[in-house]
């Protein structure tokens, strides 16, 4: 994917939406800026296949630099699926952000919060401030 | 904030409450502490059972922290908590605040005539003298290795090749909490690991340590200091996090 194509939360989550069956689907990541911001990350646990996430909140925690914090889900609906190779393999948030660097997948059941989010060009702006 | 030797428990739920009110009120409290028996705190991400790899330690209380980072044996020590405002949690910005506090921490001690530095990623690195006690086939990186103090971030407080001083942190949407520990001297639940009396025969109370540290962080930290404590409506969120979270086996042991 590329981030032209994606939306931005401010807290460096993105999301991009597509259509299947119907039912509105969000791939859920963390932004190529972000990833260097937090120049190594050693640790990160996710949700549960099923968990219901809420838009603004905490879906998983990361380590980097002995820092621990969350990571905010952009949408609101329930985990369809969850990236389980990415804790082993980390390096992929890296080289591959918004490709094999995907988080998780949500059933977006309330779709109020997209209109918050950022295009590529504004969140551009956002992290350059 | 001074507080007396409490629980690891009642600790960390104390430096969580003040890390809720840096982020809701944007209040900046500076905390000392020590704990009232020997106790490891394991950072956040490490797993309970890893504590077999520590032999020395197996028989204390433990207590799980929010925070990055290794295992850290609370004895002879001096434990601090930071907890300020801030917004854009995953900004540099956060991680210039461990070679702050550390700078005020080397500055202080050399004023007292002992030579600490902070470690550079290009130092010569050493692992802390003794042996350890670790099960010998399981392979260590030192950034994976259980006590925080055998591991090197750059930034570390270093005397005499061994660190004596490090840090990590907790970070909300609007706010950090950095943690930070001061090894004063060696604990028979961490033989390994020498604190300042071990390496440069040199020591001060709790109290000195405190007050010297509390006058160099406000300098270096432009930090106008007000003594207090906790209010009612603080103590009572302690409580609650406390019973929720750092006294409840299932939370401490969920990893």
């Amino acid at each position: 994917m590329k981030p032209e194509d994606l939306k931005f939360a401010q807290s460096h989550e993105w999301a991009h939406f597509a259509q299947t069956d119907g039912q509105q689907i969000a791939t859920i990541g963390i932004s190529a800026h972000a990833v260097e911001a937090l120049s190594d990350v050693v640790y990160m646990e996710l949700p549960e296949v099923g968990a219901e996430v809420a838009a603004g909140t905490s879906f998983g925690e990361v380590e980097s630099v002995k820092a621990t914090s969350d990571l905010f889900s952009p949408v609101t609906g329930k985990v369809i699926e969850v990236n389980t190779a990415l804790p082993e393999n980390l390096d992929l948030l890296g080289s591959d952000p918004y490709g094999q660097g995907w988080i998780i997948k949500v059933e977006v059941t309330d779709d109020s919060s997209a209109a918050a989010l950022l295009d590529f060009t504004a969140y551009e702006a956002q992290c350059s401030e | 904030m001074i507080d007396p030797p409490a629980d690891g428990g009642r600790n960390m739920a104390v430096d969580e409450a003040l890390l809720k009110s840096a982020d809701e009120t944007g209040q900046t409290t500076l905390r000392f502490y020590q704990w009232a028996a020997p106790t490891l705190s394991l950072g956040y991400f490490q797993k309970s059972v890893d504590r077999r790899l520590h032999l020395p330690s197996s028989q204390s209380v433990w207590v799980r922290r929010s925070s990055g980072g290794g295992a850290i044996l609370h004895d002879h020590e001096l434990t601090y908590s930071l907890a300020l405002p801030g917004t854009n949690r995953w900004s540099s910005k956060h991680n210039d605040l461990y070679g702050s506090v550390h700078s005020a921490i080397v500055k202080f001690l050399n004023e007292h005539g002992v030579l600490a530095h902070q470690f550079e990623v290009n130092d010569e690195f050493s692992v802390n003298s003794g042996r350890v006690e670790t099960t010998d086939d399981i392979p260590f990186e030192h950034q994976k290795r259980f006590l925080c103090f055998q591991r090197r971030t750059a930034g570390d407080i270093i005397l005499n090749g061994c660190k004596i001083g490090g840090s990590a942190q907790r970070r909300l949407s609007n706010a950090t909490l950095q943690h930070g520990s001061l090894l004063l001297r060696r604990s028979n639940f961490a033989p390994e690991l020498p604190g300042i009396a071990d390496l440069a025969d040199f020591e001060l109370s709790f109290e000195e340590f405190t007050q010297g540290l509390l006058a160099a962080l406000a300098r270096q930290l432009n930090l106008s200091l007000k003594r207090a404590n906790l209010t009612k409506k603080q103590e009572k969120i302690v409580s609650e996090i406390q019973a929720q979270k750092y006294d409840n086996p299932q939370w401490t042991g969920k990893k």
